[in-house]
């Protein structure tokens, strides 16, 4: 074997010329290659992010379509109609057993129980309609990032005090330290400070949600203490349908949704920008393919002599055959590895000079060293395979042939 | 161990393309240890033809070839290669050098081909050959960049280096001019002598088959004489 490498390298450098080509050729390819399946799929990682970064993955409640409801306009006021199946708000009595289970599961980064319904804000004679988001600021910091996302006054939820979005409390005009009123359906208003605002980047959660304490919604919302829904982040996102089902399994009584069911659209989507980076990745192969199986026929014929006299001093048949298929592998590795090292430059120079106002990358790109292995397995892979129909045409060659003509 | 080397029975050789063509009609043959005998005839006689047979690069139509007393008709593919590696040692007019290497690293190969690694040992014994032959001073230099005769000589060092039984030689001196072809010559004799090595030179050349020990004449496929000179 190592004898059959020297004489495959040796056969390369010496057909230096061609040599050269065909390894500019590989690694132009892989460049490529790199280039895009990394730009390809920072775009995915970032589309994903942007949609379901801060909002849970799965959503486990006994209702139907927890946060279905609609708002609509009754003779100048907003109105929300609920559906029958809301008008009973079933509770998770469970909740906290549910969450330590679900807290267990390692697949699972982020869980919090909410105690969610539908109401009113009332500041003057300004009414808006809302979604009344009870929960503990630990669990909501997980998914949505709250905290973080107070652009002003304070995240923390002291009973009586609640967080309202940006676009709510332009709305309704009321700022830091404010008192509102909130009231549900036919019942009597009671009163909250405004603590903080919020900006969750998405317009109709900063419109519509309220934050409070969790006891304090489910007091509110008449839930004894419960609540109504668990939301759960997993670390893989694309799994959490299969968490999702195998969760329903344990809790058959619940309703567990994940969030690519809600997003089917964005799904299609993705699928097909993955399949289309398969598609260039397929293409740019079976170039980079061709083209090493081009070159090593031809080195396979200018070699002929060389291979002749191999197998007349004794060299075996099927050794001749390695030596071409290792000159394939030798290209393919070395030219996809010069490749990756080109393509990782070009998108380190695609992302430094296309960036937003704030100076960040327009797409988070992240080079694993995993992906670059499996990029140049795979080139390795192909041009070993390349060189397979100029490896079995060398090795049938009887060195006779040679040996009479010279 | 016999006293033969080499002993063929009925050996028929026969081309199928273009047209069915018997080259060899049934030689019988025998190859004493440690002789130098030539093998001369007319152009398209079969003498190229039985060498190959002789060497196991060829198989033979019908017949069989002894080797040390080992029928090569036993042998696999693979066995016959290891057979050409190690037992015969192939001296031809074109001198098949790989131009990839250096006149060294020619030598070694046949040593590469079975063992698979460098040895110091081996690498000291083809120096020792390359001076034997008289090519010592240019071990380093790229075989596809030195003279006929140096090429010729380095093939011989190659042909030597696994310590074949038998060196078949196939018009070795058909290319150079006659002052190197001498020399190569006086090498061959030498080795026999020296190394006890069994030679079979195929020549055109009568001459040269008179400085041998035995002449075998073949015409059309078949042996027409057989002369002990000493
Ligand atoms: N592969 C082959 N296919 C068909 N015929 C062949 C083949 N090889 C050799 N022959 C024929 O066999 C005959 C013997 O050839 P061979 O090379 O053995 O002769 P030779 O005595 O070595 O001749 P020369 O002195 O010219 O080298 C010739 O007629 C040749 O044309
Ligand atoms: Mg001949």
């Amino acid at each position: 074997m190592k004898f059959d490498l020297k004489l495959a390298a040796r056969f390369l450098i010496a057909g230096k010329t061609q040599t050269g080509l065909i390894f500019i050729g590989i690694a132009v390819g892989v460049a490529v290659l790199v280039f895009l399946t990394f730009l390809i799929s920072g775009l995915g990682v970032d589309i994903i992010d942007r949609t379901i970064g801060n909002s849970p993955h799965i959503t486990i409640s006994r209702e139907d379509r927890p946060l279905d409801f609609a708002v609509r306009d009754f003779q100048g006021r907003p109105v929300i109609t609920e559906d029958a199946s809301r008008t009973t708000r079933e509770t998770i009595d469970e909740w906290q057993f549910i969450i330590n289970g679900l807290i267990g599961d390692e697949r699972i980064s982020a869980v919090v129980a909410v105690a969610d319904g539908p109401g009113f804000i009332i500041r003057g004679d300004l009414e808006e309609a809302i979604v009344i988001r009870g929960m503990d600021l630990d669990g909501a910091d997980g998914i949505y990032d709250i905290s973080f996302r107070v652009v002003k006054g304070s995240p923390d939820l002291i009973a009586g005090t609640i967080l309202i979005g940006t676009d709510l409390s332009e709305k309704i005009k009321a700022g830091i330290g404010d008192a509102v009123q909130i009231r549900l359906m036919g019942e009597d208003p009671e009163s909250y400070l405004v603590g903080g605002i919020f900006d969750l980047g998405v317009q109709t959660l900063n419109q519509r949600w309220v934050l409070m304490n969790r006891e304090r919604a489910a007091y509110l919302l008449g839930f004894e203490n419960g609540v109504n829904v668990i939301e759960a982040q997993v670390l893989e996102v694309f799994q959490s349908q299969y968490i999702a089902a195998e969760w329903k399994r344990i809790l058959p009584f619940f309703k567990i949704s994940s969030w690519e069911e809600a997003n089917r659209q964005l799904l299609i989507g993705l699928r097909s920008q993955v399949s289309s980076s398969y598609t260039i990745q397929f293409f740019v192969l079976l170039a980079v393919t061709l083209a090493v199986s081009s070159v090593l026929a031809i080195s396979a014929i200018q070699r002929a002599r060389q291979i002749g006299i191999l197998k007349a001093i004794g060299i075996r048949t099927k050794r001749i055959g390695r030596i071409f298929l290792l000159q394939g592998a030798v290209l393919g590795f070395t030219g996809s590895l010069f490749g990756s090292i080109l393509g990782v430059a070009l998108l380190y120079f695609f992302v430094s000079v296309s960036r937003t106002a704030d100076g960040d990358p327009i797409v988070p790109v992240t080079v694993t060293v995993t992906g670059l292995a499996v990029i140049v397995l795979i080139t390795t892979a192909a041009g070993t395979l390349a060189a397979y129909f100029p490896a079995r045409h060398s090795a049938k060659l009887d060195p006779i042939e040679v040996i009479r003509n010279g | 161990m016999g006293k033969m080397l080499v002993e063929t029975h009925h050996l028929v050789k026969d081309y199928l393309k273009p047209t069915r063509l018997r080259v060899l009609h049934g030689i019988d043959l025998q190859i004493e240890r440690g002789s130098f005998a030539s093998l001369i005839g007319a152009s398209g006689s079969g003498k190229s033809t039985l060498l190959h047979v002789l060497g196991a690069l060829d198989r033979p139509t019908e017949g069989d070839v002894i080797f040390d007393n080992v029928n090569l008709e036993d042998l696999s593919d693979d066995e016959l290669s290891d057979f050409r590696n190690l037992k015969v040692g192939f001296i031809f007019q074109f001198h098949y050098l790989l131009p990839e290497f250096s006149v060294l690293e020619n030598v070694l190969i046949p040593d590469l081909i079975h063992t698979d690694r460098e040895s110091p040992e081996v690498r000291k014994r083809a120096t020792e050959l390359l001076d034997y032959v008289g090519v010592g001073t240019i071990l380093d230099k790229s075989a596809g960049n030195i003279s006929g005769g140096e090429q010729q000589r380095t093939a011989i060092a190659r042909a030597l280096i696994n310590q074949p039984q038998l060196i078949l030689a196939d018009e070795p001196t058909g290319n150079l001019d006659s002052v190197n072809s001498d020399k190569v010559l006086e090498l061959l004799h030498k080795i026999n002598r020296e190394l006890g090595t069994t030679i079979l030179l195929v020549t055109h050349d009568r001459s040269l088959a008179d400085k041998t020990d035995r002449i075998i004449e073949l015409k059309d496929g078949k042996v027409i004489g057989d002369h002990l000179l000493k």
